[in-house]
């Protein structure tokens, strides 16, 4: 089956131009301070703790436990070629995409582009090239604010989203009640939850545009990679809340399953990916071999939470209790803030400087004088607010479940805590960004974006010529915690942002902080299994699904999950060929980690 | 399933209950028996079934147990035959060969020969092959030889260890490594298809009367399970799978699906407790050289 070509419409608006990213190389440390993870599996008769290795894996999850892919300067530059480049203006006639393309690109994207947290807020339907056109006729009149709709797209992503909801944001209706008002007001905020999907605090609402934002970056790189370079992807990020023909959207969200149930449990076309194959001279030219490694080392990209020598448990072992003489450069630091600025004006489509004047960064250099004392100053802050949390709570429903609430609420010091060499602060102010006319939600959605592009930026520096001896150079962790308990503060307690120091005027809303760590250690992955285990979820690590979970594939009038079939659920991990699985040292395995391909009678089928 | 000379799997059942069977006395040999039937072909809803249960995709070939379970009435009528010494019941699959001499198109009209092929002295009892053949336009193009163990009364094993040495994880360089959940209702399912109504695959009750405290699945599921599981790295017809079963596999539970290749192309694959411990059944497929 081959696609149609028609002529694409000239942009409705000048595209934002992004600045190139260079490639920052990160010193590795002396080869005495040389540190890797190691792990073994637990001996006979000994207790495991997270520092050893699972023994098993049983997941339908594409990803797998992977160890970073040591990428070369040539891949690296082309990572972040893929980083900045412009929306495509239009598609070209290519064959129709076997099943194992469509599911290696949904590995890099709706699978896994959400790596720190436990909530699958996501779903992702597909439609194929017919229904693309359909779907694109449809967004025309709903109206996409300058954004061209191309025709010629090969299939489509329609992905739903619903509101956060977890343990964490259980928790949150318990906070900030009166002492006996809260018999009264604990039920009326849990029941608007329920049923109006609101929120306790504001930046709770603000984690499903944010998710939105990271994905929407995570899809426009997955289309490429996937592809080897020639397919592109064009992103409607933009909330549908206000559409210009309703009819249009009810008619989008048929196409997507929508129904009545799914709406009342808060779900919502999130955002619409476009994907086609790529006109000459907007496709970007990967060899295959590096186009599999580039896949694999994404789906490794894990959060770097701990810091040797500051944060790492007493028990952790030695490899994390030392320090490491490393640091992230100013450039570096740089251009994570300017890939942060180069996806705020991609996805926004203002002017780049206009870009850097929304996007409020504070910069937190922590090995300099001035940083140490702004780190003290947040992190006394937020033990602050977990503190009053804790002894606020109310007793009568604390108490009847042994104090759960307030031991869990205790737990965000740990959870939340702040370590790197640089740390950025992010966010917006509301006022400031509907005056430059663009909607808060979707503000916030871009932000999410420029977030997540910054910590790639730094990630590919910190996986690029790692030396032996080391599992990586540097890693990030992007965390939307420090904010919400700042956020508690702010509604409950009259607490100031976190960003009203650096942006006094701005009247700022922080929405993300995210730490870059140099470092050679990779943390440990046991947690992970922790939530893979059902019985002993609740860390803050990803449960990564399967396809079959979150992703569906439109035919004729049905919906059919991806991968689950006679039986049979996705094993296969993605990119696996690349063969970057973690391993013991003496090279035994954890069982069911590599995973097994889907059937190549599958996988070759053509879907559409 | 459609064939001539096929026996009635009804029948077969009612006299494997009915009759009583003296056992294989030490030193005495089985007599030759031997069932045939002739232009057997394998209903494609069959198949479809066969292929969901073992999680098989359709590639348009025969899979590789297929033609056994095609045989199942000529095996069932052997053992149900008032000459043969030994109870069916009870008994245990411990081996089997299976070659492939060339890749079998899944409408294939078979002429399939089953025969008892001789028995040997074993640890717990005695062990007997059933050897089963298909031939296509003249020539032999399938062959099994399946193993099984019958136990005499009295017999015990060697002295097992109290506690099994178990090694985390898996063997390096694995090609795959799987968890696949067996089902509880597995056993019935595949009994459905392959018409073995044995009741230790049935239901943990029906089972614990043969010394089992769940019901276990059929070794075959558990063989097709495997090389679905690794079916595209199988090497290429003709080819010789040669199966040992060491322990069952209980319904429900979740076992590793594990395969590595070796020098000779040969895919070694292993079914283990996802724990680490003794494998559930050890296959190997390689090359069948003339």
């Amino acid at each position: 089956m081959s696609l149609q070509a028609t002529p694409a419409p000239a942009p409705q608006r000048a595209r934002a131009s992004s600045k190139p990213h260079e490639f920052v190389a990160i010193e590795a440390p002396p080869a005495e301070q040389r540190r890797a993870r190691a792990a073994t599996f637990a001996p006979a008769g000994e207790k495991r703790t997270r520092h050893h290795l699972p023994e098993r894996l049983d997941s339908a999850s594409p990803v797998g436990y992977r160890t970073r892919v040591s990428l070369t300067r040539d891949e690296a530059a082309t990572m972040l070629s893929v980083l900045a480049l412009p929306r495509p203006t239009g598609f070209v006639p290519g064959p129709a995409p076997r099943e194992s393309e469509l599911f290696e690109e949904c590995s890099l994207g709706v699978l896994t582009a959400r790596q720190s947290t436990n909530f699958q807020g996501h779903r992702d339907v597909l439609l194929g090239s017919d229904d693309s056109a359909r779907a694109a006729a449809l967004l025309r009149r709903i109206g996409t604010h300058g954004v061209p709709v191309l025709d010629g797209a090969a299939y489509t992503h329609l992905v739903l989203a619903r509101p956060y909801r977890t343990a964490f944001t259980l928790l949150l209706t318990f906070v900030g009640h009166k002492t006996l008002a809260s018999l009264a007001t604990v039920p009326m905020r849990a029941w608007a939850k329920r049923f109006r999907h609101a929120d306790d605090i504001p930046t709770i609402g603000y984690l499903t545009e944010l998710h939105l934002g990271v994905l929407a970056d995570a899809m426009e790189r997955a289309a490429v990679v996937a592809s080897a370079g020639q397919r592109r992807a064009q992103v409607f990020l933009r909330p549908m809340d206000a559409p210009d023909d309703p009819a249009a959207l009810r008619e989008l969200e048929a196409l997507a399953g929508l129904g009545p149930k799914e709406r009342a449990q808060g779900w919502r076309i999130g955002l619409v990916a476009q994907v086609g194959y790529a006109r000459p001279g907007e496709g970007v030219a990967i060899a295959p071999a590096s186009a599999r490694r580039l896949g694999a080392a994404l789906l490794a990209l894990r959060s770097e939470r701990i810091q040797p020598g500051v944060n790492a448990d007493e028990g952790a072992p030695a490899a994390y209790q030392a320090r490491q003489d490393m640091n992230v450069s100013d450039a570096l630091a740089e251009q994570a803030g300017r890939a942060a600025y180069n996806a705020f004006a991609h996805f926004t489509g203002v002017e780049r400087d206009r870009a850097r004047e929304l996007l409020l960064l504070e910069r937190i250099d922590v090995l300099t004088p001035d940083g140490k004392d702004r780190l003290r100053a947040v992190r006394e802050q937020l033990a602050e607010v977990t503190d009053r949390v804790v002894r606020e709570i109310p007793l009568w429903a604390d108490l009847p479940i042994g104090r759960a609430l307030s031991r869990n609420a205790a737990r965000g010091r740990k959870a939340f805590a702040l370590a790197g060499q640089r740390i950025y602060v992010g966010g917006l102010s509301r006022r400031d960004v509907e005056s430059a006319g663009l909607p808060f939600g979707f503000a916030v959605r871009a932000f999410g974006a420029a977030a997540a592009r910054s910590a790639l930026v730094a990630e590919v520096s910190g996986t690029t010529e790692v030396p032996a001896g080391c599992d990586l150079l540097a890693g990030v962790c992007l965390m939307a915690g420090p904010v919400n308990q700042n956020d508690i503060g702010k509604q409950f307690h009259g607490a100031p942002d976190l960003l009203a120091e650096a942006f006094p005027d701005r009247d700022p809303t922080s929405l993300l902080v995210w730490t870059l760590k140099a470092k050679t250690v990779a943390d440990p992955i046991g947690n992970e299994q922790q939530l893979l285990d059902a019985a002993r979820q609740g860390a803050l690590v990803d449960l990564r699904p399967g396809p079959h979970e979150v992703v569906s594939l439109r035919r004729g009038v049905s919906l059919a999950p991806m991968r689950s079939r006679d039986g049979r659920v996705n094993a296969e991990r993605a990119f696996g060929d690349v063969g970057n699985f973690v391993t013991a040292p003496d090279g035994r395995e954890i069982a069911g980690n590599r995973g097994s391909a889907w059937p190549a009678a599958w996988s070759k089928e053509v879907p559409w | 399933m459609s064939g001539a000379g096929f026996p009635s799997l009804l029948l077969a059942h009612a006299k494997l209950l009915a009759a009583r069977r003296p056992g294989l006395r030490p030193g005495a040999t089985l007599p030759r028996l031997e069932r045939s039937a002739r232009g057997v072909v394998a209903d494609p809803s069959w198949l479809a079934r066969y292929r969901r249960v073992c999680g098989l995709a359709d590639d348009g070939a025969l899979p590789t147990l297929a033609p056994q379970l095609m045989a199942a009435p000529l095996h069932l009528a052997l053992l149900a035959d008032r000459e043969f010494p030994i109870a069916a019941m009870g008994i245990v699959h411990v081996a089997n060969r299976t070659e492939e001499r060339t890749r079998l198109p899944a409408g294939a009209a078979l002429d399939l020969v089953a025969r008892v092929a001789g028995s040997r002295e074993a640890a717990l009892g005695v062990e007997f092959d059933l050897v089963t053949e298909a031939t296509l336009e003249g020539a032999i193009v399938w062959r099994t030889t399946t193993t099984a163990l019958a136990r005499r009364r009295g017999e015990k094993g060697g002295a097992r260890s109290k506690r099994e040495e178990t090694a985390a994880g898996v063997e390096g360089g694995a090609l795959r490594s799987a968890i696949v959940r067996v089902a509880e209702d597995t056993g019935r399912r595949y009994a459905r298809i392959a018409g073995d109504l044995n009741p230790i695959h049935q239901r943990a009750w029906m089972a614990r009367p043969f010394g089992f405290r769940t019901a276990i699945v059929h070794g075959t599921w558990t063989v097709a399970r495997a090389l679905a599981e690794c079916a595209d790295d199988l090497p290429a017809w003709p080819r010789v799978a040669e199966v040992r079963f060491r322990k069952p596999v209980p319904l429900p539970s979740s076992v590793v699906v594990s395969a590595w290749r070796r020098d000779d192309g040969a895919l070694d694959i292993t079914v283990s407790p996802p724990k680490g411990g003794t494998a559930h059944v050890e296959i190997r497929v390689a090359p069948l050289r003339a």
